[in-house]
């Protein structure tokens, strides 16, 4: 057994990933290359910008927002962001969720708020319900190719973004396949995949965050990380697309 | 009466092809480590190198070694016992699944405090889709509601469950069985069909309609020893080509890691391949699988001296244990996310985890293997079998 032992070992320390070693980064919501790479670009919120200089963004989602907290949650942080980002610019976040709404169920009201809300940018949440009601990974991935053509078809650039990360749930609700689907159709489509669950995966086993604890103001705390590091981040990543659009030649 | 079955397809090392037992042996060990969600050391496991997985080889060799079990028991004593014996096998592993769901569901109140937290809350809901405790239970004992990462299990029931009705075509015309597997194949994949699960629109992750085809395709091949020696017969051109559809699909499974890499994958390629379909099993892991196994037996032979080193004994002993070891990988699985969620999930835990896990898959397979042949009442004319053996 010992051999095999420090075989696996030795493997195993060739196989992880090297972007442990810089662990020590100031910015705890600091996210390595290998996980987070800007590989799109957003012409038509670039183009947006440059005639009107407004960035109007919807996010769509299949959560229950609480009232209480929106301040802290992604998408108003989303918008903070882009505004500090985006100075002379009029940034506004709406936000369309259907709870429990599996991905095929959302894109009527995907649609319905589209022509409703004209947006440059949508930023889609996907894939926690489908993952949860044995949705075949499929009809997940047919169903987001369609709502990515749709918001094309509307007019405006997409972001996907893919589910939450933790030890404790990844054990009840097999998250993987589905987050494998959203990686292979957003690069089908050449949109930009917001890879939260790897995302939240760093951060939980680097220690940057604990989502199991007990106490009310702990949670909150762990709320305010993650929704804070995504917003920013998300912020980060349109505005590096924002630029790559306007370097890119037309 | 089952002692007489048991002598006749036990453990004598005579005529039992080491590679069977090596390969199955090693699917159970990535099963174990892949069913392990939060485990980083699943990096080691050839999911990560390939397109096809453990789930292909495991499937595969399993219809093989159906065959040669059951078959053989068909042909000694008519498909009464062998049927009866399939479907024991069938029941140890639902009953194995409805553990499995029991320790589902205790783990579910466990970490309901997760769930709890409005930062998962708002996305996944208060658990619920455990709304109704009574009706997915229910729905758990018809195989419909299945918990997280266990999804091959049901498919093993199945395909056991059905395997009595394919012996007598399998013994007789293994290529037509062959056909037909393959004609359902074709006509699922081209029409969707598929098994539902609870709550209402979803389906089986492993399609078993679609899945059953390797089974039958691994139990035919015993059937067909010349088509099977014709098949694996060392040709260099296809060796050549079996080895460069590896490549290709090892730089495309580790483009999967590594967003920095994903970016340099050309639009044309990624729209031709994508999506790869596990649920219905498709052909690109279906080629994978058999271009995996062509260049694997080349180097495997019947007689290869590394099938006998002690190093690769763990692996030969779960293999031959399969059906237990089976079970106890999926549970251990299961119990080893459990320790990584209730105590700790560092790196040091997850590979304490993953070697103490290996380690009770082994001592348990060798048990069993002392246990049937010291429970075995001693019997003098032990030649009388050593001369069918050939």
């Amino acid at each position: 057994m010992k051999p095999l032992a420090a075989a696996l070992l030795l493997l195993a320390a060739g196989a992880l990933p090297a972007g442990t070693a810089h662990a020590a980064a100031e910015d705890p919501c600091a996210i390595p290359d290998s996980i987070l790479t800007v590989d799109a670009a957003l012409p038509r919120v670039q183009e947006r910008i440059r005639n009107s200089r407004t960035l109007p963004v919807l996010v769509i989602s299949s959560a229950k927002m609480a009232a209480g907290r929106t301040a802290a949650s992604y998408p108003e942080q989303l918008g903070r962001e882009l505004s500090n980002r985006l100075s002379g610019h009029k940034v506004t976040v709406s936000v369309r969720s259907a709870p429990g709404a599996t991905t095929q169920e959302i894109l009527p009201v995907m649609e319905a708020a589209m022509a409703q809300e004209r947006p440059a940018l949508v930023v889609w949440q996907v894939g926690t319900t489908d993952a949860m009601r044995n949705i075949g990974p499929d009809a997940f991935g047919t169903a987001l190719a369609s709502g990515i053509e749709r918001a094309h078809a509307g007019g405006a650039d997409i972001v996907v973004m893919d589910m939450q990360y933790s030890l404790q749930t990844s054990q009840l609700i097999a998250l993987q396949p589905y987050v494998t689907y959203v990686e292979w159709v957003t690069q089908n489509a050449e949109v930009f995949h917001f890879p939260r669950y790897e995302m939240m995966r760093h951060w939980i086993d680097h220690g940057r965050v604990a989502v199991d604890a007990e106490s009310p103001s702990e949670k909150l705390k762990a709320y305010s990380f993650v929704h804070g590091c995504v917003g920013r981040l998300l912020a980060e990543t349109v505005t590096a697309m924002i630029d790559r659009a306007a370097e890119a030649p037309q | 009466m089952t002692g007489t079955a048991v002598r006749t397809y036990g453990t004598t090392d005579r005529g039992r092809d080491l590679r069977l037992d090596l390969f199955r042996g090693l699917a159970l060990w990535f099963i174990f480590v892949n069913h392990i969600p939060a485990n980083q050391f699943a990096w080691l496991t050839s999911r990560n190198y390939g397109l096809s997985d453990a789930t292909e080889m495991f499937v595969f060799i399993s219809g093989y070694t159906a065959a040669v079990v059951y078959a053989k028991v068909y042909a000694q004593y008519g498909w009464g016992l062998a049927a009866a014996k399939a479907l024991h096998r069938s029941w140890t592993l639902y009953v194995t699944y409805l553990l499995l769901f029991m320790a589902f569901t205790a783990q579910v109140a466990y970490t309901a405090h997760v769930f709890d937290n409005p930062l998962f809350a708002e996305e996944m809901g208060i658990l619920g889709f455990f709304a109704d405790p009574s009706l997915a239970m229910a729905q758990a004992l018809l195989l419909k509601f299945r918990p997280a990462n266990l999804d091959i299990l049901p498919l093993y029931i199945v395909l056991l469950l059905v395997f009595p009705l394919m012996l007598p075509l399998l013994a007789r015309r293994p290529l037509a069985l062959l056909a037909g597997s393959a004609v359902l194949y074709a006509l699922t994949r081209r029409y969707g069909w598929n098994l539902p699960t609870y709550p209402e629109g979803g389906e089986w992750f492993f399609n078993p309609f679609a899945w059953q085809f390797l089974f039958v395709l691994g139990a035919a091949m015993h059937h067909l020893p010349a088509l099977a020696a014709v098949l694996a017969r060392p040709r260099r051109w296809l060796t050549v080509l079996a080895g460069a559809y590896l490549l290709a699909s090892l730089a495309l499974a580790v483009s999967w890691q590594f967003a920095s890499l994903s970016a340099w994958m050309p639009q044309g390629l990624a729209e031709l391949l994508y999506p790869i379909s596990k649920t219905d099993l498709d052909p690109l892991r279906l080629l994978h699988f058999l271009a995996l196994a062509y260049v694997v037996l080349q180097i495997a032979r019947p007689d290869s001296a590394w099938l006998r080193w002690p190093a690769a004994a763990p692996l030969v002993a779960c293999g031959r244990q399969s059906l237990p070891v089976f079970c106890l990988g999926i549970f251990l699985s299961f119990a080893g996310q459990t320790v990584l969620v209730q105590v700790n999930g560092s790196l040091f835990v997850q590979f304490a985890v993953t070697i103490i896990g290996i380690a009770i898959m082994t001592l348990t397979a060798r048990t069993l293997a002392w246990y049937q042949t010291a429970a075995r009442p001693p019997r003098a004319p032990a030649t009388a079998i050593k001369d069918t053996g050939t």
